[in-house]
């Protein structure tokens, strides 16, 4: 199957709630006197992530993000995701979506590793029979052996990534969505997930990449999109997209 | 190594086709109700996860989730016998009563408290992968019921020792606990937006909770009333305990209280659902 994204005019602002404006007495003293303490009971501060994202990835993109810490990469990532909903604007997604942000969630410490294969293959959507018939191969890949047997509370974090990794990775997606802090690990694990990354995404008929490496995104990507301040500044081949990156950092 | 893209056409493009936009799109009910329905199609993960926080909560414990039914157990043997001398009541009746009472009620306290959790403890899921936010929310319901249906093993002794024989007003059971399941859920969904938007509902639900289980006839019987028993009539809590203890103790509920069941899960779910629907796409920033 081909997957797509498409995202038009997305504006996504992320409201930051102190402890003030969270409170439910705040809110509703601030209902109740007309606004005159709105400045204070109410001081919402809003981020604008994103500003009017047009975009359209096609089977056969290869694209990476460029941009400066908090220049909307991430965001972007999860409005892909479909974990954010903007505010403005419209995003279609089609296609199963892996996304490889932030490894921890779908584990359950107190469960095996086994056991913690089937809960994270079931939170991404496959049935059980899938997850049983992927097991053997996701067992040999995580080099886990017979910790695999032994509570996720006994494994160091690095073998909790390589485990969740090895999960999200053996189900074949459309799209595939990469943050770059997964990649961080043992050197012997680094390299065994680049590999397998590679031989993946191969398959994957979306990727999308958020790195500050120029050489991965060299190595998997064809084009780059620059991002400034939730803004799209340029789309292009990676290296036009480096170059202007680079030059706008000076 | 090099991926060249397949297609002639560039595959990264900073405009989309008009094509696709002069497609109308999804109205926020249609959204709101898509995500109630895929949330309910995903009932093999969610009793899979319901089942894990159990598991998981008394792991490496001998009795594990039936403590809470122990204690519930001495608390009937203990508040029965005194009660009923209190209130002048037989064993024979106020037995089951309370047994039946204390269970459902229970239930319902922890569906309550444990529902304005339900967002809040999956920030981490919530953020990182699409999932329907329904599926929390029956994530939280399927884990209570299972609580409740294991401690309904104490209902079994009591049921023994005061003979009561089911009747085919027993089966009345069944329409009453769909009720009560149908108005979970609005519950749970209403209480969980709530409390990831205003941090004080847990602790508000918590303490009116308390309040609410002295007015409510758990321990007292609407009897002991006498002239003011009508009174009960105007508290939701008693409708939603009736449609469920009556039919235990071979009983069938007040034809009222099938009014009030259904009239809470209607008036219920006219207030959750335009909520939902406004706010579910906002859920993931409140967290």
């Amino acid at each position: 199957m081909q997957g797509s994204i498409r995202l038009h005019d997305v504006h996504l602002d992320f409201p930051v709630y102190n402890a003030g404006s969270r409170s439910l007495k705040k809110s509703l003293l601030w209902r109740g006197t007309g606004g005159a303490v709105a400045s204070d009971a109410n001081n919402r501060v809003v981020v604008h992530a994103l500003d009017g994202v047009t975009l359209e990835l096609k089977h056969g993109a290869r694209v990476g993000l460029i941009g400066h810490n908090g220049a909307g990469k991430t965001t972007l990532l999860r409005v892909m995701a479909g974990v954010y909903e903007p505010n403005q604007g419209r995003v279609a997604i089609a296609g199963r979506i892996c996304s490889l942000f932030d490894l921890g969630f779908g584990m359950n410490v107190e469960a095996t590793g086994y056991a913690n294969i089937i809960l994270r293959g079931l939170h991404l959507g496959l049935s059980r029979r899938e997850i049983i018939a992927l097991t053997p191969e996701i067992a040999e890949y995580t080099e886990l052996g017979p910790y695999l047997d032994m509570p996720l509370r006994t494994y160091s974090a690095g073998m909790r990534t390589r485990l969740a990794f090895a999960v999200s990775t053996s189900i074949q997606s459309e799209i595939m969505l990469i943050d770059e802090g997964i990649l961080a690990g043992d050197l012997h694990f680094l390299n065994k997930a680049r590999d397998r990354l590679s031989t993946v995404l191969g398959g994957t008929s979306i990727v999308v990449l958020a790195t500050h490496s120029p050489d991965l995104m060299r190595d998997w990507c064809d084009s780059a999109i620059l991002l400034r301040a939730g803004k799209i500044v340029g789309v292009g081949p990676v290296d036009d997209m480096l170059a202007a990156y680079t030059a706008s950092s000076r | 190594m090099a991926i060249t893209s397949p297609s002639r056409e560039p595959a990264v493009n900073s405009f989309v086709s008009d094509e696709w936009l002069s497609l109308a799109p999804p109205s926020m009910w249609q959204l709101g109700l898509r995500d109630l329905l895929a949330g309910l199609s995903l009932w093999r993960l969610w009793t899979r996860l319901g089942w894990e926080d159990i598991r998981q909560r008394y792991t490496r414990s001998v009795l594990g989730p039936f403590w809470i039914s122990l204690s519930m157990l001495v608390m009937v043997f203990g508040l029965g016998t005194l009660y009923s001398k209190i209130m002048h009541q037989s064993l024979q009746e106020y037995f089951p009563f309370l047994t039946l009472g204390l269970l459902f009620w229970r239930c319902f306290a922890d569906l309550i408290s444990d529902g304005c959790l339900s967002y809040l403890q999956q920030e981490g899921l919530i953020r990182q992968i699409k999932l329907p936010l329904s599926t929390h929310v029956f994530r939280t319901i399927f884990r209570q019921f299972v609580v409740l249906g294991h401690n309904f093993v104490i209902y079994l002794p009591i049921a023994v020792i005061f003979a009561l024989v089911p009747n085919w007003n027993t089966l009345l059971f069944i329409p009453g606990f769909l009720l009560w399941i149908v108005n979970a859920v609005w519950m749970v969904l209403l209480l969980g937006m709530l409390s990831a938007r205003f941090r004080d509902v847990p602790p508000l639900v918590a303490s009116v909770i308390q309040i609410v289980f002295f007015l409510s006839p758990i321990l007292w019987t609407p009897a002991t009333l006498g002239t003011r028993a009508g009174i009960v009539e105007f508290n939701p809590i008693y409708h939603l305990l009736e449609l469920v203890r009556a039919p235990l103790v071979g009983r069938q509920p007040d034809a009222w209280s099938w009014v009030g069941g259904v009239g809470i899960a209607v008036i219920g779910w006219g207030v959750t659902f335009p909520f939902f629907a406004r706010f579910r796409a906002r859920i993931a920033f409140w967290l």
